[in-house]
């Protein structure tokens, strides 16, 4: 049970967990198969939505609206179809980066290290969330909400809100749940407990919502 | 007290002395005889009861189809008999599964039941055994799928596009049918035309002016608007709800209000909602101003014609030995049509049409001869004085089967089938639906595609500047 | 809860050794709260279900009851009844129509998922899973006891959503749009919808917590030697039920959101050019079929996940009760996984008449029946498990058998409504209420009988009355055939219908109603003999003496009489073999702890050797 090698089948024999994780981590495994399954009903109701519409075309305001007028604005500047949105893209991939190398400094049991990373992954986070709420704003400004869209059809308000919000939701409880880490790692917790193994479970999180992002960016931005 | 509650007393009484009853006899054979014993005796009348249960339910299986076989439905469509063939097929092969198995577990539980040192066998797999057992289903329901497959596909598939068509749609409670007349096509609709003289929106020119003039009112005709009508009620309830408010204040006895205190929910509920209600009204009359420009009559000509001479009939005939294809749709919610001796069943979903294909075989007076020999419809109906037996009275009757709210248990509607020469017969009978309203119209007056009718003239020599009116707005289109 | 006097009275075990480092802080100071309501011990927590579970089951009963009362009794005066009910009993005497689609619609979420979810799933899940696999506790107590605290929340969301003022949802269980969507379609609409899907939504997340301790203890926390294929079957089903719940319910919970977005925000996600009360709505680029798939996808995994943990606890109650190892144990676990794999592409028989491409559905038609063979193979093993068995028939087994018999009756007619051509004439009749009722319904109930009938000393210490419990079992039995048999032969009937007196073709089923009715009521007061069995039986049973009772191989047996948080006293025991070895070398049962004895194949191990090679080269062995 210890330092024996194991074929795959012992492993299932029972005493021993077979994928040599510990519990929590199945259990985030399991509980992100699940909300994957989540976004995939939101996304299919998305791409139910949108295919029964017709698809773009110039003037007609019951079709679905182009992402490149839709997306062209960011802070400070305007006609620059999804520049904004790649920006807010590249920040969140680099956050999961930064808080691959939080992860890496837990395994080499390095407190310094890990907060140092984990406090650029909270940054990266933030930058997302508030580039998003940014953009919110300036959707609605323009007088896109859940019910109306002046680019095209009213649907395109409701799924992009209510998708992206989900996302965010998820972004912004990865940005709670790791500042909870930060202070426990500066108290040392982790490090008394011999293992940074909740960074490790954090940082699944955080590449779920960085992938899912990939996917809703793909639905609204792209296609 | 009542009745009720003397039977649920009665029955709790029952239930408290079972219990002691058996709390006894258990502590008596706890006192007496030992485990064995008594798991013996237990099994044993338990097996004996489960074989008896199993003979009787057996017996009860098949008494059940001859006790039931005049509440079976005639089919009275070609696919009705495909399905029936299915539904034959299905029940011996699940006859003799379900009989069989059962008769094997009550037996197995009666012969095998529980006595003292008994030889088990250690039986814990047989692979041959579990082969077969795996490969049989499989073959029987491979058989079923493919013949069901075979009916199914026939039964969905699309007819030619000339079939003669009806449209069916359903709507809180009820169901209307619309014919397409003399032209043979039925006439564009659309929802937001909808209002009581249009109450499918059927398009033509003159129902699309009527809506508008409905929505936001017209000095000319005299039409207050709908949107206007709202918002003076809006002005004046506040003033309402004050003055209830007042009355319920000076009552003395707060019982004695209680009738206010509706009134004034029910009037603080329209208050809240009013709002809604005009913006509603405000975005439907845009709709139609955004869709019906000028161009749209122009590039639509046609269409807008075939409403025109659509008939709405009452009752829903059909010729025999004809296929008919049905346009489902529906306007609130989903409901389901349900032709119950056709054996068309088939979803009415808002925004969507679906359809059904069916040949009736049956003529509605062919099917009251069937039922002159089922003794189920011998007996008048209830409180019918001149004692006619019910099968006189036979209809083919639709119902909705999907749940739709409040009634829809009442959504009735009456199939006839007709031989040819009846149905030629009753269909000359039939009013285009525009006849019927085109008084009604609050418009200014009727464009030059509309059918001249003898009755309304005087309405049509009367406008006949808005007729010149509106078809040179048609040719400004062009 | 209130069990505490007698179990407290009761602790036999007083050494206790800590097991999992996560659990030690719970074990220092108990107090009742801690015992009891905000417990850790799945154990306890899996008694709260049980009784959350039994307390919902009366109600969504008594819900029968009232409109089996308006089906059978059209023209009764209840009158009575306007105490209890209210305004919902019209002023001459009636049941109000949209009160009668209430009670539909809240019988069946009740029974659907506070029931037969949480109370029985629920129950089991946390009961068995850790003792049979020999595990402390489950991987997570504290998110086992949030999985019932949702639970709870939950049902009292349900519960007060019975006291608006408009009524409780009323659109059916499946909670279809628009009827569902629009505040102005019924009554149940206006206010009782938003209640419905909140609770909805807080189930959603008791069944993920519970699920994922359920997969992850399975998986990570068997006891030395309890290999995949050693588990008795009650886990590898509810392990599989825990699988299908984590991945089909988050569909549900998309499908309720955009439906509160719907109601709430004036979002059209389900809606399109509808016409009501007499304006025209400005939704529109919605679709209310994609609600449907949607539901779907969670609603027909969900009728698995209410019959496999029936079907696991039937397997180990008939093998322990008839001295037989289950038959086939291997062909019944890739006969469960077949169908946890086959449930998720099978979801659209339910909309054969929805409009969808006839295509689709005639590919959906091919999942469906093959979904039936794995069911097959597991019936005709429970049959051969009886098979010169020596069968006990005390009223967990007799409960075990009937749910055999219930699942054959019901299964066979699934094959009718599978097949999409019979399901034009079988959609939405009482055709498919008698066969989900049997199948899924009375079935999964017989399945909970059996296992609280098994389980029950283990889990109080103490036995429930047999003689009540036969009582219990004939009167259920009779009644459930009476009821939804005759029902099939209602095939043209539609469904959800408070009164068929306005259409002649249904007209000649009075007298089958009224006979329905009667045994519907019988019915429900033999559950009540149930009920007062199980309550009396927790305080005054008989007490148990011995720790085996019943001579089963299995782990949960091995813990003393009343065991505490942590279950064994010492160590864990070690597994040395598979959960069904009866009557073999002569002996009534060996205990999964005994190790192999010398020339002792372990089944499964060495293909298809039979007992009595072993017998013979062991009787050699003695020359």
């Amino acid at each position: 049970m210890e330092t024996t090698v194991q074929n795959a089948k012992e492993l299932w024999n029972g005493g021993d967990s077979p994928f040599k994780v510990s519990y929590g981590k199945i259990m985030i495994w399991y509980f992100l198969i699940s909300d994957t399954f989540t976004f995939a009903g939101l996304l299919i109701s998305y791409g139910a939505v949108r295919t029964s519409q017709p698809s773009h075309k110039e003037g007609d305001l019951t079709s679905w609206p182009d992402p490149n007028e839709v997306f062209s604005a960011g802070p400070g500047f305007h006609h620059a179809p999804l520049v904004f949105v790649t920006f807010m893209t590249f920040t969140l991939i680099v956050s999961s980066v930064t808080m691959v190398r939080a992860v890496q400094e837990g395994h080499y049991m390095n407190k310094a290290g890990v907060a140092k990373w984990l406090v650029w992954t909270i940054i990266g986070g933030l930058i997302f969330v508030l580039s998003q709420a940014w953009e919110w704003t300036h959707l609605i400004h323009e007088g896109m909400n859940l019910k109306s869209n002046p680019f095209g059809a009213s649907s395109f308000g409701a799924l992009f809100f209510l998708i992206t919000g989900f996302h965010g939701l998820h972004v912004s409880v990865g940005v709670l749940m790791n500042t909870w880490a930060l202070i426990s790692t500066q108290r040392g917790v982790f490090h008394r407990r011999g293992h940074y193994e909740m960074i490790e479970k954090l940082g699944l999180y955080w590449h779920f919502v960085d992938l899912v992002w990939v996917y809703v960016f793909l639905a609204f931005y792209l296609l | 007290m009542s009745i009720g509650w003397l039977i649920f007393i009665a029955v709790v009484l029952i239930i408290i002395v079972l219990f002691q009853v058996t709390r006894t006899l258990d502590l008596v054979s706890q006192l007496r005889g030992n485990d064995d014993e008594r798991e013996e005796h237990n099994s044993k009348v338990n097996g004996i009861a489960l074989f008896i249960f199993m003979v009787l339910g057996v017996y009860a299986y098949f008494w059940c189809f001859g006790h039931f076989k005049n509440s079976n439905l005639p089919p009275a469509s070609e696919h009705g008999y495909l399905i029936e063939d299915m539904i034959l097929w299905t029940l011996i092969v699940c006859s003799i599964v379900f009989i069989i198995c059962n008769i094997l577990l009550f037996t197995f539980s009666l012969i095998y039941r529980y006595k003292k040192g008994r030889e088990t066998v250690h039986f814990a797999h047989s692979n041959k055994l579990e082969f077969i057992w795996t490969i049989i289903p499989t073959i029987v329901l491979t058989g079923l799928v493919i013949f069901g497959l075979q009916a199914w596909t026939k039964i969905m598939s699309m007819p030619d596009e000339d079939t003669f068509t009806v449209e069916v749609t359903g709507q809180q409670f009820f169901w209307t049918t619309r014919y397409p007349g003399a032209d043979g096509k039925l006439g564009a609709r659309d929802y937001n035309l909808i209002c009581p003289d249009n109450p499918l929106g059927i398009i033509t020119k003159e129902f699309v002016e009527h809506r508008i003039n409905l929505l936001q009112g017209n000095a000319k005709l005299d039409v207050k608007g709908e949107i206007k009508v709202l918002e003076e009620r809006k002005e004046i309830l506040p003033g309402l709800i004050d003055s209830i408010q007042q009355l319920i204040e000076m009552r003395q006895n707060r019982y004695r209000s209680e009738d206010l205190k509706d009134e004034l929910d029910e009037l603080e509920d329209e208050l809240d909602d009013i709002d809604s209600h005009i913006i509603t009204r405000v975005k439907n009359l845009d709709r139609i101003n955004t869709i019906y420009t000028p161009e749209y009559f122009v590039s639509h000509q046609d269409e807008i014609t075939w409403g025109y001479d659509d008939f709405m009939p009452s009752e829903m005939h059909v010729p025999v030995n004809e296929e008919v294809l049905l346009k489902i749709q529906a306007l609130d919610v989903l409901h389901n049509f349900y032709i119950v001796h056709m054996k068309v069943k088939m979803d009415a979903v808002p925004g969507m049409p679906t359809f059904f294909k069916f040949t009736p075989i049956t003529t509605t007076a062919e099917m009251r001869e069937v039922y002159s020999k089922n003794p189920l419809w011998q007996q008048p109906k209830e409180g019918d004085e001149t004692k006619t037996p019910k099968w006189k009275n036979f209809q083919y009757e639709i119902a909705c089967a999907e749940l739709c709210g409040t009634g829809h248990s009442a959504m009735k509607y009456i199939l006839v089938v007709d031989t040819e020469a009846e149905y030629e017969e009753w269909v000359t009978t039939q009013k285009p639906a525009w006849n019927n309203v085109v008084g009604n119209l609050k418009i200014e007056g009727l464009s030059e595609l509309a059918p001249k009718l003898k009755s309304v003239e005087p309405v049509a020599t009367d406008s006949i500047n808005l007729v010149t009116d509106t078809s040179t707005i048609a040719s400004k289109g062009n | 809860m209130s069990l505490e006097t007698t179990v407290h009275e009761h602790q036999h075990v007083e050494t206790h050794v800590h097991g999992h480092e996560h659990h030690d802080e719970h074990h220092h100071k108990e107090t009742f709260i801690t015992k009891y309501i905000f417990s850790q011990d799945h154990k306890t927590i899996s008694k709260q279900f049980l009784i959350t579970g039994i307390i919902w089951a009366v109600i969504g009963g008594l819900l029968s009851v009232l409109f089996r009362i308006q089906l059978g009794f059209p023209d009764a005066n209840i009158m009575w009844l306007k105490p209890l009910l209210g305004k919902w009993i019209t002023a001459e005497g009636q049941l109000a129509p949209e009160f009668y689609n209430a009670l539909i619609t809240m019988h069946g979420t009740i029974l659907v998922f506070f029931v037969l979810t949480a109370g029985l799933s629920g129950t089991f899940a946390n009961y068995l899973i850790p003792l049979m696999c020999g595990a402390r506790d489950m991987a997570s107590g504290f998110l086992n006891m949030l999985s019932y605290w949702f639970f709870f929340l939950s049902s009292i969301v349900m519960g007060i959503s019975f006291f608006l003022a408009t009524g409780p949802a009323s659109g059916g269980w499946t909670a279809y749009p628009p009827l569902n969507d629009l505040h102005q379609a019924a009554t149940g609409s206006i206010a009782g919808v938003d209640y419905w899907l909140v609770s909805m939504a807080l189930f959603i997340v008791s069944v993920l917590l519970g699920g994922l301790n359920y997969v992850t203890t399975v998986i990570n926390m068997r006891t030395k030697g309890m290999k995949m294929f050693r588990l008795p079957l009650p886990v590898w089903a509810l392990l599989l039920t825990a699988v299908i719940g984590i991945l089909s319910f988050p569909v549900l919970l998309s499908a309720a959101v955009l439906m509160l977005f719907d109601r709430n925000l004036d979002t059209s996600f389900y809606l399109d050019q509808i016409y009501i009360g007499g304006e025209a709505l400005a939704n529109s680029g919605g679709s209310p079929i994609l609600y449907q798939h949607l539901f779907w996808f969670l609603g027909h995994p969900e009728v698995y996940i209410i019959i496999l943990p029936a079907m696991g606890i039937v397997s180990e109650v008939l093998a322990v009760h008839s001295r037989k190892p289950i038959f086939g144990y291997t062909a019944m676990i890739y006969s469960l996984l077949a169908i946890t794999v086959l449930s998720f592409i099978v979801w659209a028989h339910h909309m054969f008449m929805t409009g969808m491409n006839p295509f689709i559905g005639s590919i959906f038609v091919i999942f469906t029946l093959i979904i039936a063979v794995p069911s097959a193979v597991k019936v005709f093993n429970w049959i051969t498990t009886l098979w010169k068995g020596n069968i006990r028939l005390n009223p967990q087994m007799l409960f075990a058998i009937g749910f055999v018999s219930m699942f054959i009756s019901g299964g066979v007619t699934g094959i009718f409504l599978g097949n999409s051509a019979i399901d034009v004439e079988l959609h939405d009749t009482y055709f498919i209420v008698a066969h989900f009722h049997l199948v899924m319904g009375v079935a999964a109930f017989f399945g909970m009988f059996a296992g609280i009938y098994h389980w029950f000393p283990k889990m109080f210490g103490r036995f429930m009355n047999p003689t009540l419990g036969f009582i219990h079992f004939w009167g259920t039995i009779i009644c459930a055939y009476l009821i939804f048999f005759p029902m099939h032969f209602e095939y043209m009937l539609p469904r959800r219908y408070p009164t068929h007196a306005g259409f002649e073709t249904f007209g000649m089923f009075g007298e089958l109603n009224q006979f329905i009715s009667v045994f519907a009521f019988i019915s429900f007061a033999c559950q009540l003999i149930f009920v007062f069995n199980f309550f009396y039986s927790i305080w005054y049973g008989r007490k148990a003496r011995e720790l085996n009772p019943w001579g089963a191989t299995t782990l949960e047996w091995t813990t003393p009489l009343r065991p505490k948080h942590g279950n064994w006293p010492g160590e864990i025991p070690e597994v040395h073999r598979w959960a069904y070895d009866y009557s073999k070398h002569g002996r009534d049962f060996i205990p999964q702890t005994e190790p192999l004895s010398q020339y002792e194949i372990e089944h499964g191990e060495h293909g298809d050797e039979g007992d009595s090679a072993i017998i013979q080269k062991e009787k050699k062995d003695d020359h």
